[in-house]
């Protein structure tokens, strides 16, 4: 009883000097329980939630960005390996197009060449068909006159006893089948 | 000048002064490039008759009271009343190789201002054919470079292969692609330097053709370079009937020399439709009996006996070959016509074109089923004959289940499997014209079908897929190629190197 | 055709009896078979007519001909053809003798369908063709 007293006292002299308003401060302990409730229920179990949701996002992003690492090492070693046989295929490439560019102009000049071959031989055998042609033509103005001086000087030059002589030889040589 | 005084002076000292006889007759009546003449009673069969002016006719018709002669020259020139004499000869035409790239007329005489012929040898137009006993089988290949011939239809040296369809099919186009491939294998054959190498000397015959028609034929000749070993025997539409009618008979002797010499030549006669016009012309006029579509008795002995020329003499006899490419025209596909079916039972076969497979866009239009050879994979190399052998038989599948591709996706994987390849065997099939492949290029290809490399293609794709792998396998996949060409077998080895080539060149498709 | 032939018949028959034993026409012979026929018209007479006309002038081409010399005048020469020629032939063969001065000098015999020729004319023609 002393003991009850003698806290009781305390307890009065230390609200007196704290200030405490059992009251008040029960109905604030209430309020606050309330606002804490509804905090809670409204807005930090939501927040809590989000959290939690980063959280796990933040787990999940890690995770990934471990896979995308590794994947992008593995990528990168693959593009190098790409790389570096597109680039020997390139050097091939390049170097059978040269080839082919050298050996392609090679046979440009050959047939450039031959063309210029065949134009100078043409212009050769043309030429050679022109002096034949005139050398035939020649020919046969030579012959017809040839021909017909043969035929002009017989005419006249023969007399009639060696046209006679003629016929009688062209009439014994002759000979006649049934 | 001084030869020319030699030479006039050589004539006059070997001229000869023995008495003359000729037979003379004289023009009754002239019309229509045929002369009537009364007289000639010692006149022979075919005999070349000379009227005035330096014209020549040849002796057709021996009737009691006169001679039908058919002229071979300007008929303006003569008259009735003109005297007609015989010359005691058979018209005879230039042969040899003197020939080669010139063109001439159906007489022999040169129609390209390239000068005279080179030629002292002449053989008469009208001959006959070699008998049975100095000819031999046909067993070497002619490669015509057209896919869907050489695979399907192939050709030997000294076979007759008609080539028949209707107009604007390519016929024209089939030989002349088969005459710019002699000549490539000709000119790689002597570059190659082979002493066994046997090149393949060609005569085209054109009768009864637009000169324009010719002078495009000479043309492509010349571009491709194919000149060199082609001689063309020119009547064309503007000539008489009767040099029409002796133009085969003229490119016939020319070939003839040919195989007489232990050579290969090949002969186009295009076309011989016209070719029967003309003698049908001709017998007319000369008032001999028609018959059916008034085409004279003889018609079938007509063509006949030009054909029977071509063929393949044994060794006793030189071992030369006269391959003929006759072509007939038909009309409105007509194959049971009065000359296309004496065409067809005379030659070893016949290339069939369509106009539907033309306007669809298959060209060559070439008609699997109706076309044949009669010589058939006798005149392939073994190469070729591994990997076209069965080609035949799958187009012809491909036919028939044709019908049904329109149900596609109700169709089990087998026949989806055989219209693919069917599909693609006609893709792989179109060629351009004037562009023959070579047999190992040919082989190649086929071996590509046949070993799925173009299973993955799209159809669209092929004919370009094609064109690619072509000059790939001329420009880097060659070693396989080459190995066909010399031995002209497909060796476990050769297979090998195919397929790394093929492989390579699929990569660069992807 | 037929007909043809039937008018062929008929006037080779005609041909027959306008003969002598030797081969040759009698113009007698000839006017009698005319007269008769005008007597008695055949049905196709001028086809016959025309083929009894060539037969005709045919037979006489066989034993008669023509021989162009330089001059008109028969002589040695000539009389030589004529019995080289009839003797060939086995019968008695007329030559017309004619003036041809082209010929300049020989002979240009024509008998039938055959002529004979041996002229300076005609080994200068030969000489021609031979040059071009």
């Amino acid at each position: 009883m002393i003991t009850l007293a003698s806290l009781s006292e305390t307890t009065s002299g230390i609200v007196e000097k704290f200030g405490i308003d059992w009251p008040l401060l029960v109905a604030q302990g209430f309020n606050f329980i309330l606002v804490a409730v509804i905090i809670w229920h409204f807005g930090l179990k939501k927040v809590l939630l989000t959290i939690k949701e980063r959280e796990e996002k933040i787990a999940d992003s890690l995770k990934n960005a471990e896979k995308i690492k590794l994947e992008l090492e593995s990528t990168e070693k693959q593009q190098q390996e790409t790389l570096q046989e597109a680039s020997l295929e390139a050097k091939k490439t390049i170097a059978l197009a040269q080839e082919k560019a050298k050996s392609y102009i090679e046979s440009q000049k050959e047939e450039a060449r031959k063309q210029a071959e065949e134009i100078i031989e043409k212009a050769r055998s043309s030429m050679a068909l022109e002096r034949q042609r005139v050398l035939n033509d020649a020919r046969e103005e030579i012959a017809s006159l040839v021909v017909l001086t043969a035929s002009k000087v017989l005419q006249r030059e023969l007399g009639d006893d060696e046209k006679s002589r003629f016929s009688e030889s062209a009439a014994k040589e002759i000979k006649f089948s049934a | 000048m001084s030869s020319i005084t030699d030479l006039i002076r050589k004539e006059i000292e070997n001229l000869s002064t023995d008495a003359t006889r000729t037979n003379v007759g004289t023009i009754a009546t002239l019309a229509d490039g045929v002369a009537r003449v009364e007289g000639l009673s010692k006149v022979m069969y075919n005999e070349m008759v000379e009227f005035p002016n330096n014209v020549l006719g040849i002796a057709l018709n021996l009737e009691e009271d006169s001679v039908g002669c058919v002229l071979l020259g300007e008929t303006s020139l003569l008259k009735e009343g003109d005297e007609a004499r015989t010359t005691g000869k058979l018209l005879s035409v230039p042969v040899g190789k003197g020939l080669l790239g010139r063109v001439v007329d159906a007489v022999g005489r040169p129609i390209d201002e390239k000068g005279p012929i080179d030629s002292d040898i002449t053989y008469p137009v009208e001959r006959i054919a070699p008998g049975i006993i100095p000819r031999k089988s046909v067993t070497q290949p002619l490669q015509t470079g057209i896919m869907a011939v050489d695979s399907m239809i192939p050709i030997g040296r000294g076979q007759r292969e008609l080539i028949i369809g209707d107009r604007s099919t390519g016929k024209t186009t089939i030989a002349i692609d088969t005459i710019i491939n002699q000549a490539k294998i000709n000119k790689k054959g002597k570059e190659s330097g082979d002493a066994n190498f046997r090149p393949v000397y060609c005569i085209y015959v054109a009768v009864g053709q637009k000169n324009s028609n010719v002078a495009r034929t000479i043309k492509v000749f010349e571009e491709t370079g194919a000149m060199e070993y082609v001689t063309i025997v020119s009547a064309p539409a503007a000539d008489n009937p009767a040099n029409q009618y002796l133009a085969p008979y003229a490119g016939c002797a020319m070939g003839e020399w040919f195989m007489e010499n232990g050579m290969d030549a090949l002969i186009v006669y295009d076309d011989l439709s016209k070719h029967a016009v003309a003698y049908r012309q001709i017998s007319l006029i000369l008032k001999r009996p028609s018959g059916r579509e008034a085409y004279p008795g003889d018609v079938f002995y007509l063509h006949s006996r030009l054909l029977e020329r071509s063929a393949r003499l044994n060794e006793d006899n030189g071992n030369g070959s006269l391959t003929a490419l006759p072509i007939i025209e038909t009309q409105m596909g007509d194959v049971s016509g009065y000359i296309p079916t004496n065409v067809i039972s005379i030659t070893d076969g016949q290339i069939f074109l369509e106009t539907d497979l033309f306007n669809k866009g298959i060209r060559p239009a070439v008609s699997v089923g109706l076309s044949v050879s009669r010589v058939g994979s006798a005149a392939q190399i073994k190469a070729y004959k591994k990997v076209s052998g069965k080609v035949k038989l799958e187009l012809a599948q491909f036919r028939e289940l044709a019908a049904f591709s329109q149900f596609e996706s109700d169709l089990d994987a087998a026949t989806k499997a055989r219209l693919d390849r069917g599909a693609r065997i006609v893709e792989l099939f179109k060629q351009s014209a004037f562009n023959p492949v070579s047999v190992e290029i040919q082989t190649a290809v086929m071996w590509a079908v046949q070993n799925d490399f173009f299973d993955s293609i799209e159809v669209s794709n092929i004919a370009s897929s094609v064109n690619s792998l072509k000059e790939y396998l001329s420009t880097q996949g060659t070693e396989a190629c080459e190995e066909i060409y010399k031995s002209g077998k497909l060796e476990k080895e050769t297979e090998e190197k195919l397929r790394s080539a093929l492989e390579d060149w699929k990569r660069t498709q992807s | 055709m037929l007909k043809e032939a039937k008018s062929s018949k008929i006037a080779k028959g005609l041909v027959v009896l306008s003969l002598n034993e030797e081969g040759r026409v009698e113009p007698e012979k000839i006017n009698h078979i005319l007269t008769e026929l005008k007597k008695e018209p055949a049905r196709r007479a001028l086809p016959i007519l025309r083929k009894f006309l060539t037969l005709i002038k045919r037979q006489i081409n066989t034993y008669e001909g023509s021989l162009e010399k330089f001059d008109s005048n028969a002589d040695s020469s000539s009389n030589l053809i004529s019995d080289k020629i009839s003797h060939a032939r086995g019968k008695k063969i007329n030559l017309v003798i004619q003036e041809n001065q082209s010929l300049i000098a020989g002979f240009r015999m024509r008998i039938g369908d055959d002529v004979y020729e041996d002229s300076i004319a005609s080994r200068i023609a030969r000489l021609k063709k031979s040059l071009t």
